[in-house]
């Protein structure tokens, strides 16, 4: 069976095509927050707190109710949390986001083993850590949820872009101005929160800060106005993900990783057309 | 305009400076002079309200819309390499007077802005990435954004940090022309003020409290003067 | 009379050849078994999409007296996902249990859904 008899085959089921809707959803929406968290140096905070999306996915697991009503409002919390603290310094970004990272982490992963009735506990925490197939089994319950906030953040990010750009490229400014920064900060925060919470189901909780971080990086290597790095991570974003998700289904390998391992050929690739172009313009 | 009584102006651990009592009339240029540490961009975050001053009322003019201010602040590591056309950042000066529900530049706010970036000599970057340009230019830039936010106050932190001393005379004859031409009130915080003095009309000295506020030449004349190089001739 | 002999062969090889070969809607033993795991994972969560349709999949037979699951694995072995089997009339539970073949539809018995197999080898 040649690839495109293949590719056929599997699109006949619904996972699939949920998936890969799904899949575009939330990388577009990690592409854009990618953009603003790099570019204000807070890539950090994204890893941390999907260290406590695991852990609070363990306390769902052990009570065994739907993790997406744990996981979603601890997130968001101390994503508000984080990210109030570091605007007013009381908090030293690195060192208090490795403690909460590890600490979650270990805090989830002992829970899960002592508490959890799964039988399969390995499993669950692997495919939860990585990401190998969530994005192929989700429910239905996940999937409106995924769409329906997926489309509240794109939404968002792009009838206030102008307003994104302007708190994100100067704070003071927009504040000295009459920009209400403290409320695009929260609500920043809060949309941290959910993107992570979801972007967890497509790649896993360990890799999520490569669908938040290479993107963006990609795009700044090559284009000079926010508009167009905004536009340009998306669509790579989306670009990546689509093609990793075929090849994990055409070969079997996990979803997650291979989605970072094409964003980092992405990246590899643009840096090379930067560096190309940044000679021929020498010359 | 700006009326400043009994602040005192800090953190809450640490007093800068205390007992500042001043006010800025429309049309004055008033600098803000001192060492080190003295407090002097406190004083302007606490006069943009980015501060809370820790004694002490700062009052506005009651007929001035306080989203009617021009800052240009100390430019951030980050914003160097940041990805963004000069036209991107200038139409952001507008962000502040503009309603949520209307999150997209309208005609006229495009306009103006070509408008303000023309006089400024820096239209013909308007497309061209802000990490490119020189310092001089990048001040231009971050001045221009603060014009569109506000023809009638202007608010700077050191603007002429990292600039050769030519574009230091270029910026300080714009900013005199802003001043007298088009009448907009300037509050500036510099450490060449030797540079800027013959346009300035008002001086703040600090140094633990307000040590001086008044006009330029009772500044040069006073014993200030020579910590300064302003010294009467 | 030679040349009747080999059309007989030849049908009769047609024929046996035809036989061995039970066509189904879905043969899962050449995909890989993440997918098959996906696959699988899915019938049990959405199971009216995958009613009424021929399955032959690989994996090991759990259980025992009647009751028993097909246990199937992805490519990293750390997870793994039970389809319900019940086993039609002549159809016998073989003595290795390991790597079997089965094939048989998915269908709603007594509102349970399960695949009825009609053949393991």
């Amino acid at each position: 069976m040649n690839i495109f008899e293949e590719l056929k085959y599997y699109f006949q089921f619904d996972f699939v095509k949920y998936a890969i809707v799904v899949g575009i959803l939330i990388s577009l929406c990690c592409a854009m927050l990618g953009v603003t968290l790099v570019l204000k140096r807070y890539s950090m905070i994204g890893d941390g707190l999907s260290h406590v999306a695991f852990g609070a996915m363990s306390v769902a697991m052990v009570l065994t109710i739907a993790d997406m009503y744990v996981m979603l409002p601890v997130t968001i919390v101390v994503a508000i949390l984080l990210i109030r603290l570091t605007n007013q310094g009381k908090v030293k970004n690195d060192s208090a986001i490795a403690m909460l990272s590890v600490g979650a982490l270990a805090f989830g992963y002992l829970i899960v083993n002592i508490f959890s009735t799964s039988s399969n506990i390995s499993g669950d925490v692997c495919t939860t850590l990585f990401g190998s197939t969530s994005i192929l089994t989700l429910n239905n319950f996940d999937l409106w949820l995924c769409i329906i906030l997926t489309i509240f953040v794109l939404g968002y990010f792009i009838f206030f872009h102008n307003k994104i750009f302007s708190v994100t490229f100067d704070e003071g400014f927009s504040k000295a101005t009459g920009v209400k920064t403290a409320v695009y900060n929260n609500i920043m925060a809060m949309i941290i929160g959910v993107v992570i919470v979801l972007a967890m189901k497509l790649v896993g909780s360990l890799l999520i800060s490569a669908l938040i971080v290479f993107p963006a990086l990609s795009a700044i290597r090559l284009f000079k106005s926010y508009k167009s790095v905004i536009i340009f991570a998306s669509i790579i974003s989306v670009i990546n993900s689509i093609i990793g998700i075929l090849v994990a289904i055409l070969w079997g390998t996990p979803v997650g990783s291979t989605i970072v391992i094409i964003n980092i050929i992405a990246y590899f690739i643009c840096w090379c057309v930067e560096v190309i172009i940044r000679e021929t313009r020498k010359a | 305009m700006i009326e400043c009584k009994g602040v005192t102006i800090g953190y809450p651990e640490k007093t800068i400076c205390k007992n500042i009592s001043f006010s800025i009339k429309k049309g004055e240029y008033v600098c803000i002079v001192g060492e080190n540490g003295c407090g002097k961009s406190t004083l302007l975050k606490t006069v943009l309200g980015l501060h809370k001053p820790l004694k002490g009322k700062i009052a506005f003019e009651k007929s001035f819309n306080k989203s009617s201010i021009g800052y240009l602040p100390q430019q951030t590591e980050m914003q160097k390499d940041f990805p963004a056309t000069v036209k991107e950042i200038v139409l952001s000066g507008f962000l502040g007077k503009k309603k949520w529900y209307v999150p997209f530049y309208t005609r006229q706010e495009k306009a103006k802005c070509n408008t303000i970036m023309t006089e400024l000599g820096v239209a013909e970057f308007a497309n061209k990435s802000f990490k490119e340009l020189s310092g001089g230019q990048q001040q231009r830039v971050l001045l221009a954004r603060a014009l569109c936010s506000s023809d009638e106050l202007l608010i700077m932190d050191e603007p002429t940090n990292n600039l050769d001393s030519k574009s230091i005379k270029l910026f300080y004859k714009l900013i005199a022309k802003l001043n007298k031409e088009n009448g907009i009130t300037i509050l500036m915080v510099t450490h060449d003020l030797d540079k800027a003095i013959k346009d300035v009309t008002n001086v703040l000295y600090l140094k633990d409290e307000l040590k001086f506020a008044g006009t330029r030449d009772a500044f040069c004349a006073s014993e200030y003067a020579k910590l300064f190089g302003v010294e009467e001739e | 009379m030679k040349r009747f002999f080999v059309i007989c062969a030849f049908c009769g090889v047609m024929f046996l050849s035809g036989c061995g070969a039970v066509s189904v809607d879905h043969d899962l033993t050449n995909k890989k078994a993440s997918m098959v795991y996906t696959i699988v994972t899915n019938m049990n969560s959405s199971p009216s999409a995958y009613a009424n349709k021929s399955y032959k999949i690989n994996g090991d037979i759990e259980g025992s007296l009647g009751y028993y699951s097909l246990i199937v694995f992805d490519d990293t072995n750390c997870c793994s996902a039970e389809l319900a089997l019940v086993l039609d009339n002549g159809v016998t539970c073989p003595k290795k249990k390991t790597n079997v073949t089965v094939i048989g539809e998915y269908v709603q018995i007594d509102g349970q859904y399960c695949l009825k197999v009609t053949k393991i080898s």
